[in-house]
């Protein structure tokens, strides 16, 4: 089931190049007020979003625009523009925001993109902000209306070396970004989209971009049908998802405690181990909600699953027909850091990796490049050390299907179809990447 | 400030000047304090520790004198004498007479001599070789006892301690004992700790240092004591609270009657029961109206004053006539059944009684759980982390908490401290439970299955590794 508009839409942002106020050639740059320049007046980046309570791009502190030439040593060391003449560098932590007049819609994730790049000397401040907002609340980093914010420091944006040309520094951006997803409900739907940077002394920004994408195609996502009550956890995102944990939200009553989940499939899922009560596998929480609201939880504590792309797991009746629309899902995603003599990639270092070594390779994870004798030792030395980092909690997508629009939906009741069904899938998955391209 | 050994105290002082071989004539009596200058009033006000920089001028507070070691040590003043500051949090210490001792008076940057962070750099060398400390540790039976006022700078947490080095006839360590400040070190606070002391001990050596937490180790500290004694001393009324049981006793071991009219235990992590199956209150076991074993006052009726729900104290007073009772000397009196205190890692108790006009802070102490504080994730209070734990947090899991106390929260799974049992808890308890089970612990749960699978592995691994081997051999 692949929605014909499941692909990328880009929502125009004013200025994104930062072209928009030509700064004077000298000096060659301009603050957002006088006396070095004025960009503030024609700029969508500085709309006073917060005003009154104390915004100040409109001083002589606010983060400054500036052109190629000034970019260029000597005289400068700043990063040369990406696209066109001009680039906008920060000071001091401060903000540029804007509001669009495009509002948020439900079972859509945003992404704000922005180019940054650091100077040549790092001695000044540190990183870049980015961040999404709720147009209809006054915007604050750690306001009620910061829907999603992502802070990078200097080690993570490439920096402009002394040695680099200009069209070297062209090359040498790298892209920032942040997500937010709009769940069914969530009260920031028909509100004025928002996004927003910050900029310190060591970075400048170029290139900001605001796209949006069906939801399902950007994290797990769970298929509920309002015929029946059956709900499934899904994956269309392209990539495996690990998880150890999930949770199904919803007003009281909505959801059926009684629902299968990964804990009594039966049979059980290929690749989720029901547990015994130790943690040895996916185990339901004890609680299941209270008057308020009912929740259906299950996690696994002392390993995770992988949903891969295109599964589609039944957890069973787990919605109660006839309830509000207003489901929300999370779920604990497990991600990796690589392990040395991991040499399968598989997020531990097990006998599989020795068996990889055998053979010859080719080992990932391997801190010696190619194969070589010595690659034993570093398998020994690692053995039994995993990738795991403790997962985060990510809001997944909640789709809606009546029992009439997911017919031809597979129902995995042997592995012939499952294979079938992931097959079906994939297909479509490429197709759906093509047309994306 | 207490009263001291005044006969060792001269003979300390004959020997310092010269006149005496040291310790040599010494016979250490049992039950008296054998600690010279134990509160630190003996100060020489022309010395003091040089300023940071030059420029500065010298710090005021005096060098403390009878201590020994290669770190002179200096004192700080309760009540600003001579112009020496107070640092300590709380009220000067009552009974704390002008001075106590700091461990950070000296500025690091003066390295030699410079902060006294370590044991052995500030110490008192006690003779036990002879007399009735002598004749009891050869039975085998002599306890040490040893026993401090603790307080800190603001909320360092840094903390004062002493030391004991259990030295024998060849001045060799046969054993060693500590006692240190316990938070929270609001106002000055007692702490004690008893042990059997080594037979082979003739002589002990009592350092006392600063454990550092923030900056410079401000481990204040003043009235020093340490004993050799056939029973067990301390110096106030004590609580004690066993962890893994959460039960919870009052007892006198200062030596003689102690008048006790009124007292609280407050939990800042709300961890104390009142329910009437816990807290064994004197209001109704032990008061006039109550009469029982252990009874504590026979004529007058207390009042308890904690509200029956509230998880933040304990607390009951003789509101009839304000005059209390006198708890004898060496009376243990049950104060908690199993769950009084909701066991957990945060040992935040805070003990305080109205005596006479006096309101003192009191010593807790926590036993049992091999004398360490319950790890984190410890649901159960068992001592380590297991599935058991994890039984109670899966089972707990998104249940409804409000109506709880932060301990009992905690006991139920909640390790955010938000009263809640979700995500957040799941992961910091995986983390924990990870690393109290040692790497790669899933894993090893999983081979504890009776998977023959596995040893074939195994069995297939080596197979595969000895010819592997062999054959390099041949080609180098």
């Amino acid at each position: 089931m692949i929605p014909s508009a499941s692909y990328a839409v880009n929502i125009p942002l004013g200025d994104p190049s930062f072209d928009l106020y030509t700064v004077p050639a000298n000096p060659g740059y301009a603050y957002a007020a006088p006396p070095n320049g004025s960009y503030r007046p024609t700029s969508p980046w500085v709309d006073d979003l917060d005003n009154p309570t104390g915004f100040t791009q409109d001083n002589n502190n606010s983060n400054w625009l500036y052109d190629a030439a000034y970019a260029e040593p000597p005289g400068s060391v700043r990063p040369s523009p990406r696209t066109g003449n001009q680039a906008m560098h920060g000071l001091d932590g401060n903000f540029n925001a804007q509001e669009l007049t495009n509002v948020f819609e439900a079972n859509k994730t945003y992404t704000f993109k922005i180019w940054a790049q650091n100077d040549v000397l790092l001695d000044q401040g540190n990183g870049v902000g980015v961040y999404i907002f709720d147009g209809n609340v006054p915007f604050n980093p750690l306001g009620t209306g910061l829907l999603a914010g992502n802070f990078f420091q200097d080690s993570a944006i490439n920096q402009r070396t002394s040695t680099m040309t200009a069209v070297q520094s062209k090359a040498n951006w790298n892209q920032l970004s942040v997500s937010h997803t709009v769940v069914a409900g969530a009260p920031e739907i028909g509100h004025p989209i928002g996004v927003g940077f910050r900029g310190f002394r060591d970075s400048a920004v170029d290139d900001a971009t605001l796209e949006s994408n069906d939801t399902i195609t950007q994290v797990v996502y769970l298929e509920i049908n309002t015929t029946n009550g059956n709900v499934r956890m899904r994956n269309q995102t392209g990539a495996t998802v690990n998880i150890d944990y999930y949770e199904i939200t919803g007003p009281n009553n909505s959801l059926n405690p009684s629902w299968t989940g990964f804990q009594n499939a039966n049979p059980p899922l290929s690749g989720f181990p029901q547990g015994n009560g130790s943690g040895n596998g996916w185990e339901k929480a004890g609680g299941t909600g209270d008057n308020n609201s009912d929740v259906l939880s299950e996690s696994y504590l002392t390993g995770h699953s992988a949903v891969v792309n295109g599964a589609d797991l039944p957890l069973g009746s787990a919605f109660n027909v006839g309830s509000p629309q207003l489901i929300q899902f999370k779920y604990g995603a497990v991600s990796m850091t690589p392990q040395s003599g991991d040499y399968n990639d598989n997020g531990v270092v097990d006998t599989a990796d020795y068996v990889l070594w055998r053979k010859g390779g080719p080992l990932f994870n391997d801190p010696t490049v190619g194969w070589q004798p010595a690659d034993y030792g570093v398998w020994r030395a690692a053995f039994g050390n995993s990738a795991t980092n403790p997962s985060t909690l990510i809001t997944g997508g909640v789709t809606y299907v009546t029992s009439a629009s997911a017919a031809g939906v597979p129902e995995p009741s042997t592995i012939l179809l499952v294979g079938a069904g992931i097959m079906l899938l994939a297909g479509m998955n490429t197709r759906y990447q093509r047309m994306t391209n | 400030m207490k009263v001291t050994d005044l006969r060792r105290k001269l003979l300390a002082a004959l020997a310092a000047g010269g006149m005496l071989a040291p310790g040599a004539m010494y016979a250490a009596p049992v039950d008296a304090n054998l600690v010279v200058n134990p509160g630190f009033e003996n100060v020489d006000t022309n010395v003091h520790p040089p300023g940071t920089v030059s420029t500065e001028p010298a710090y005021l507070n005096p060098l403390i004198l009878d201590w020994t070691g290669p770190r002179p040590g200096f004192a700080y003043s309760h009540n600003n004498t001579g112009g020496t500051f107070n640092y300590a949090n709380g009220s000067p210490l009552v009974g704390g007479g002008n001075y106590y001792f700091t461990p950070n008076s000296v500025p690091n940057a003066f390295v030699p001599p410079g902060d006294i962070d370590a044991p052995g750099q500030m110490y008192q060398d006690i003779d036990v070789s002879t007399g009735a400390s002598r004749t009891l540790i050869d039975t085998g039976n002599a306890r040490y006892n040893v026993s401090a006022f603790f307080n800190t700078y603001l909320n360092d947490n840094d903390r004062g301690a002493v030391h004991l080095d259990f030295l024998n006839g060849s001045s060799v360590s046969v054993g060693t004992a500590q006692v240190a400040g316990q938070a929270p070190l609001d106002e000055w606070a007692p702490n004690a700790a008893t042990g059997l002391i080594p037979s082979a001990t003739r002589t002990v050596r009592v350092s006392i240092y600063g454990i550092l937490n923030n900056a410079g180790p401000d481990g204040y500290m003043d009235n020093v004591d340490f004993r050799v004694s056939a029973s067990e001393y301390q110096p106030t009324l004590a609580i004690s609270v066993d962890r893994n049981s959460g039960t919870m006793s009052l007892s006198n071991l200062t030596g003689g009657p102690v008048n006790i009219k009124s007292y609280s235990i407050t939990s800042a992590f709300e961890a104390l029961d009142p329910a009437n199956a816990k807290w064994k209150s004197i209001a109704e076991n032990y008061d006039a109206g109550n009469p029982g074993p252990n009874q504590v006052d026979s004529l007058h009726n207390w009042t308890e004053l904690t509200v029956a729900t509230a998880n933040g104290d304990l607390s009951e007073a003789d509101l009839e006539s304000a005059m209390g009772a006198a708890l004898p000397d060496d009376r243990v009196v049950p104060l908690g059944n199993a769950g009084t205190w909701i066991s957990n890692p945060n040992e935040d108790l805070i003990f305080r009684y109205v005596s006479g006009t006096q309101l003192v802070r009191g010593i807790v102490t926590y036993t049992g759980n091999g004398g360490v504080a319950l790890p984190n994730g410890d649901l159960n209070a068992s001592g380590n982390i297991n599935s058991a734990d994890w039984v109670i947090l899966r089972n707990n899991q998104h249940t409804n908490m409000s109506g709880l106390s932060l301990a009992e929260a905690y006991r139920l799974g909640d390790l955010s401290g938000d009263k809640l049992n979700n995500h957040a808890d799941f992961v910091e308890f995986k983390t924990l439970y990870d690393a109290a089970n040692g790497a790669g612990s899933f894993a090893a749960m999983v081979a504890s299955l009776p998977e023959p699978s596995t040893s074939i592995l195994i069995l297939a691994a080596a197979t595969i590794v000895l010819p592997a081997i062999r054959r390099r051999t041949k080609h180098n």
